[in-house]
């Protein structure tokens, strides 16, 4: 297939470069929120909703104003990079709250919970940079920040999957819990890079 | 509590990344190697430091409902100095450390000891909370970090320990690797407390 | 981010003060930060040039001049990057040529790297700029063989340039008597072990340095 084609961007976010499992990007809420298979679909989908629509808004902010405005000799303001995008994330997160209490109460119920988490998360940020980092023109950027939160559920899902068949069987007292989690997270991580190669 | 304690609390006790279980990301993908390890600790350490500092000096004028944007304009600033500092006198460690640097913004130890305590404590208080969380963190990181390069690269700080033909275990320095060791590190130290316990 | 919410309403002095705040908070930090950029623009330019020329300076054969001052561009259609070219010379003559390219047939989108050849058409050196390639894998091209033991160290903190075994490879080759491609494909490079996409995209883009380069010097020198 085409190099550089949607498809194995699609594949790569999802499966070869997993936003955990190989960036190491959403690592608290992946340990948070994952003791139970339920919600760990409600924080994917709340990722998913946020990630995409960040990135959304934050490439314009990268490309339309803070690279196009001069300053001094042939400098832009593409240091203000960190804040700015940062702010963007907060506001988004607290205009969706407030949308969503408005206009859905059961919407609000799934996902509003989630959304505070949602802030700290450095995956909605990380994968913000890594979009302006790869160079990437506005639709793929959305591609990818979709396929990025795609993959995160993904593993969350299967995390909490894990993690509730693992609540059933006698762990020693003192690996349990994050001990073990991690560990899990490793092996899955090990699993995943199987994925290498895939989409060339 | 007394000075002194809350000086040391962070760097044992409250220890952020092996005890409040904060911060997992950033401690995860840089500590390859030790150096980086280091590097990472010292940055995030700084922008904890200067953070604290600050909010601890304006918490009583900022109004309660802004304070998290406020907080969050502080440490973007503080960040992106580290930034900005870094790119200009330590090239290669800020090419080593890449995307985690920006996403120091979000590391949740930094948002979490302005929140929880510098908006309520003194300055003098607040700076010696975030000394002590600062050298906890780097102290762990750097374990962390020297395990995963001794046994990964037969390195450490650089310098070759083994000779090129001694095999090295190279899931240390991959993901997997970063997961796993982190457990076990998280295992030991509950197995720690646990023989302190029983010896008391 | 908590479940506090602005409250609709509330007096108008008491949201001025709260816009008041955050706008004063903002203008400081852009002030600060405006101040630090402004002092760290040069050095940081300064810095991501140095790695430049301690590239050229190793990769390139003997020369007397300043081969960053050379710098040309050449057309780049298609190419994720600007593409130049570098000249080293001595006493006026021109020793080699460098050339700073990228390509996106790796396994990450993009391997910034810079291929010397000398004036006889041999490559004197490849420096990988910057990759994305999976690490312990597809990294192994720019992997050092750190010296044992540590103690004897002859080449300083930076390291011994020519120890980068994927990379030595290439020095001395000639396009005449070396096939530039992996020996999975029927030439003579050796791939790294199981980062066959990663040893062909680099050896590739080799390939069609020395092309170019060489293209040159018949056309009697850059554009």
């Amino acid at each position: 297939m085409p190099e550089n084609s949607i498809f194995s961007l699609v594949l790569g976010a999802i499966l070869v470069n997993n936003v955990i499992f190989a960036r190491f990007l959403g690592i608290c809420p992946y340990l948070g929120v994952s003791r139970s298979q339920e919600t760990a679909v409600g924080m994917g989908l709340a990722v998913t909703f946020v990630m995409t629509l960040a990135t959304a808004i934050t490439w314009p902010v990268q490309h339309l104003v803070l690279q196009r405005i001069e300053v001094g000799d042939g400098m832009n303001l593409g240091f203000l990079q960190t804040i700015a995008f940062i702010l963007v994330i907060a506001s988004l997160v607290q205009l969706v709250e407030i949308v969503l209490k408005k206009f859905s109460q059961k919407l609000y119920r799934a996902l509003g919970i989630y959304l505070p988490l949602i802030t700290t998360n450095c995956a909605i940020l990380g994968v913000a940079i890594l979009c302006i980092q790869q160079e990437l023109d506005y639709l793929r950027s959305l591609v990818f920040a979709f396929s990025s939160a795609l993959g995160f559920t993904l593993a969350i899902v299967i995390f909490a999957g894990i993690r509730e068949a693992l609540a059933l069987r006698k762990v020693p007292e003192r690996l349990a819990g994050v001990p073990i989690g991690l560990i899990t997270a490793g092996i899955l991580a090990m699993a995943f890079m199987g994925f290498a190669g895939l989409g060339e | 509590m007394n000075s002194w304690q809350n000086f040391s609390k962070g760097v044992w006790k409250e220890n952020p990344v092996l005890r409040l279980l904060l911060g997992f990301c950033p401690t995860l993908a840089v500590t390859t190697s030790a150096v980086d390890a280091l590097g990472m600790g010292a940055a995030t350490a700084f922008v904890l430091l200067c953070s604290n500092l600050v909010v601890s000096g304006i918490k009583r004028v900022v109004p309660d409902q802004m304070r998290i944007p406020v907080y969050i304009v502080v440490i973007a600033s503080f960040v992106t100095i580290v930034d900005l500092v870094l790119q200009a006198y330590f090239y290669d460690l800020s090419k080593s450390l890449g995307l985690f640097i920006p996403l120091i913004v979000v590391n949740c130890i930094i948002l979490g000891r302005a929140e929880s305590f510098a908006s309520k404590n003194s300055m003098f208080q607040s700076l010696l909370d975030a000394l002590g969380m600062g050298i906890g963190f780097t102290l762990a990181l750097l374990v962390l970090g020297s395990i995963r390069e001794v046994l990964g690269s037969g390195s450490i700080f650089g310098l070759a320990l083994v000779s090129a033909e001694c095999p090295r275990v190279l899931l240390f320095v991959l993901p997997p690797g970063a997961f796993i060791t982190l457990g076990l590190l998280l295992w030991m130290m509950n197995e720690l407390d646990a023989w302190r316990t029983r010896r008391a | 981010m908590s479940d506090e919410k602005v409250p609709v309403g509330g007096s108008f002095t008491e949201n001025l003060k709260m816009i008041l705040t955050v706008v004063f908070v903002c203008v400081v930090s852009a002030a600060l930060l405006g101040f630090v950029y402004s002092k760290t623009k040069g050095p940081i330019a300064h810095s991501r040039q140095q790695e430049l020329v301690r590239a050229l300076g190793y990769i390139l054969p003997e020369h007397d001049n300043q081969p960053v001052e050379t710098r040309r561009s050449l057309p780049a259609e298609g190419l994720k990057c600007r593409r130049y070219t570098y000249t080293g010379t001595r006493d006026g003559g021109i020793t080699g040529r460098a050339l700073q390219t990228c390509t996106t047939r790796g396994f990450g989108p993009v391997i910034h790297l810079l291929v010397g050849v000398s004036k006889e058409g041999a490559v004197t050196g490849v420096y990988i700029l910057s990759h994305q390639e999976t690490p312990g894998l597809g990294a192994k091209i720019t992997e050092e063989q750190k010296r044992f033991p540590w103690w004897r160290r002859e080449c300083g903190t930076g390291g011994c340039p020519g120890n980068r075994p994927f990379l030595r490879q290439f020095a001395n080759r000639r396009v005449e008597t070396f096939t530039f491609k992996v020996e999975r494909d029927g030439g003579d490079v050796a791939a790294i072990t199981a980062s066959t996409i990663s040893s062909r995209a680099v050896a590739e883009a080799v390939r069609e340095a020395v092309e170019v380069l060489t293209g040159l010097d018949r056309k009697g020198g850059g554009r």
